[in-house]
């Protein structure tokens, strides 16, 4: 199986495969994910009058051989839709070509939590998914068994007109051990939490 | 703004467009936490021996005061931001502006239309008159978060530390939410203390963060909406021996200013961002007419103008990097890479202990 793109914007949704011809998307597509599998980019070149891929719409790229979708994004640089792509003699090809994704933890970032307060003790995945429940965006997926409860509690948490990534960080730098938010390739929230290992006795 | 002939293009290119900081909502904090900053919580105790539970704490914590714009384009990008309103940007309505009425008065004399409490005019008062007790009382106002105040009060009235009881000689300012008795917000009753030299503050008081929807309340908290009042308990033995009211008026949210300010801090992604380059020079302007383009005539929005060479280098409506520094989509993703280091290392380097310290 060769390698798909599902490119989504408000108003349609478009796969493109490696066979598609004509093919809008010039050579291959990179994804660069983290071990976690949190998209960093996803880098391609289009024709972006065949591909019509607006600034802040979704890719998502299944790799071979099985399709496995490994990395999802928000578009953050493109050409405009009009461009026809480059010659092999135009100096500025980048401009009319390159595509870059930013991973969705971006959406994240563009979120603004409201005047929610947490004044009882309260689990801190619990608060994490309140928050998100209620401030992520809307194209975001939030399911509560993505927030595994830490088994930490606040009595006091109240951080309004911050970032949700803000506020997330905010909970994560509260645990002890490690702990990270991120979005996967399916657009969902997860809050994870690995607590610090037993001392020795 | 210039036209230009085409015949004067030397060269255009697209540009790639920059869509990594976008703005489709914002939303204006004017009071009560300034954007970004860590909340605070106010707590007071109660010691008053007439109230039924002593060392009473009250913790307080702000509901900001925020005023929220949304663009058209909101429904396709979906991107939202918070700002602080910027220093000395007044973001209430004058006291003559007409959304403020006058006030009723009760044993006051109050001058002047608008009243002396109203005018702007520091020179001219509002006077107690009498041992009946008095008020200064403003009709239910939307959009209230406040009052504005200068006073010169010389009483020996009101003597206890709280409101329970109302002492005879007690001056105080009461604010009403508009709201039933069973909601989260409380009227909110200053005493006023004794002011000789009569000196001009602003009150504004944001809401308690229990009055919001997400909260439990039933219903979104718009401002302390009900009555604003300034008033005098009854006094026989005539304690308040004088109250010049200089100026009382509510403070009320300028929505159209506010709206405004937050309007210009939309940001939107270009649409069609092309760099011109024209033989000459061409004088800096907002936009650029090119006639004769091969669509038809253009006018376009300037973002930016270089002079190189004996031309001029115009971006219109996104600016890109200087001539000779690359390509612009490298130097984008430079620049992405970079802020995203940076902003790790704030954030490691600032490790701050925040709300449930880590053990």
């Amino acid at each position: 199986m060769s390698w798909q793109l599902t490119l989504i914007t408000p108003d349609s949704v478009t796969h493109v495969y490696e066979w598609t011809s004509p093919n809008p998307i010039i050579g291959g597509v990179t994804a660069i994910v983290d071990p976690h599998g949190a998209t960093k980019q996803i880098i391609f070149r289009a024709r972006q009058d065949l591909l019509q891929a607006p600034p802040r719409g979704y890719v998502f790229f299944r790799a071979p051989p099985d399709g496995t979708l490994v990395a999802a994004g928000v578009i953050v640089t493109c050409p405009p839709l009009t461009s026809p792509g480059a010659g092999p003699a135009d100096t500025d090809d980048d401009a009319l070509e390159r595509i870059t994704a930013i991973g969705l933890e971006q959406l994240v970032r563009d979120s603004v939590i409201g005047p929610r307060l947490f004044e009882e003790d309260t689990d801190v995945a619990t608060i994490a998914f309140e928050l998100c429940d209620l401030y992520a965006h809307p194209d975001l997926l939030v399911d509560v068994e993505n927030f595994p409860a830490t088994g930490h509690v606040l009595n006091l948490f109240y951080r309004p007109e911050s970032t949700l990534a803000e506020a997330l960080d905010a909970l994560i730098e509260t645990l002890p051990g490690e702990g990270r938010w991120y979005v996967d390739a399916l657009a969902q929230i997860r809050f994870v939490y690995t607590p610090p290992p037993e001392p020795e006795e | 703004m210039a036209t230009i002939q085409y015949a004067d293009v030397v060269e255009r290119q697209l540009l790639p467009i920059d869509a990594q900081d976008i703005v489709t909502k914002v939303r204006l904090v004017v009071a009560g936490n300034r954007a970004g900053a860590e909340p605070h919580e106010l707590s007071v105790t109660s010691n008053d021996p007439e109230v039924s539970m002593t060392d009473a704490r009250l913790v307080y914590h702000p509901l900001p005061v925020v005023v929220e714009y949304e663009a058209p384009e909101h429904a396709t990008y979906g991107c939202v931001r918070m700002f602080s309103l910027k220093d000395g940007i007044n973001a209430f309505l004058k006291p003559t502006d007409a959304g403020i009425p006058d006030p009723t008065v009760l044993n006051f004399v109050n001058p002047g239309s608008p009243s002396a409490v109203r005018d702007g005019d520091p020179a001219t008062f509002a006077t107690y008159a009498g041992a009946d007790g008095g008020v200064i009382e403003y009709p239910p106002i939307e959009n209230c978060f406040g009052y504005a105040l200068m006073l010169h009060l010389e009483s020996t009235g009101g003597t206890f530390p709280s409101m329970v009881g109302q002492p005879p000689g007690t001056v105080f300012v009461r604010m009403d939410p508009g709201y039933g008795s069973d909601l989260a917000v409380a009227e909110a009753v200053v005493r006023l203390e004794n002011t000789l030299k009569a000196s001009y503050s602003y009150f504004v008081l944001p809401g308690y963060a229990g009055a919001a929807v997400e909260n439990g309340a039933p219903g979104p908290f718009t401002g302390f909406s009900g009555s604003l009042q300034l008033g005098i308990v009854p006094d026989s033995a005539k304690q308040v021996s004088r109250a010049d009211v200089y100026a009382f008026y509510p403070l009320v949210l300028n929505l159209p200013l506010l709206l405004d300010i937050a309007a210009a801090e939309i940001r939107l992604p270009a649409q069609i961002p092309q760099r011109v380059t024209v033989e000459g020079f061409v004088a800096p302007a907002v936009e650029h007419t090119i006639v004769g383009w091969p669509d038809g005539d253009y006018t376009g929005r300037v973002a930016q103008q270089q002079y190189a060479g004996g031309r001029t280098i115009i971006d219109f409506e996104q600016a890109s990097v200087p001539v000779g520094l690359g390509l612009t989509a490298d130097v984008l993703e430079g620049e992405r890479s970079r802020r995203v280091a940076v902003q790790n290392e704030i954030r490691s380097a600032s490790y701050g202990v925040m709300m449930g310290e880590r053990q």
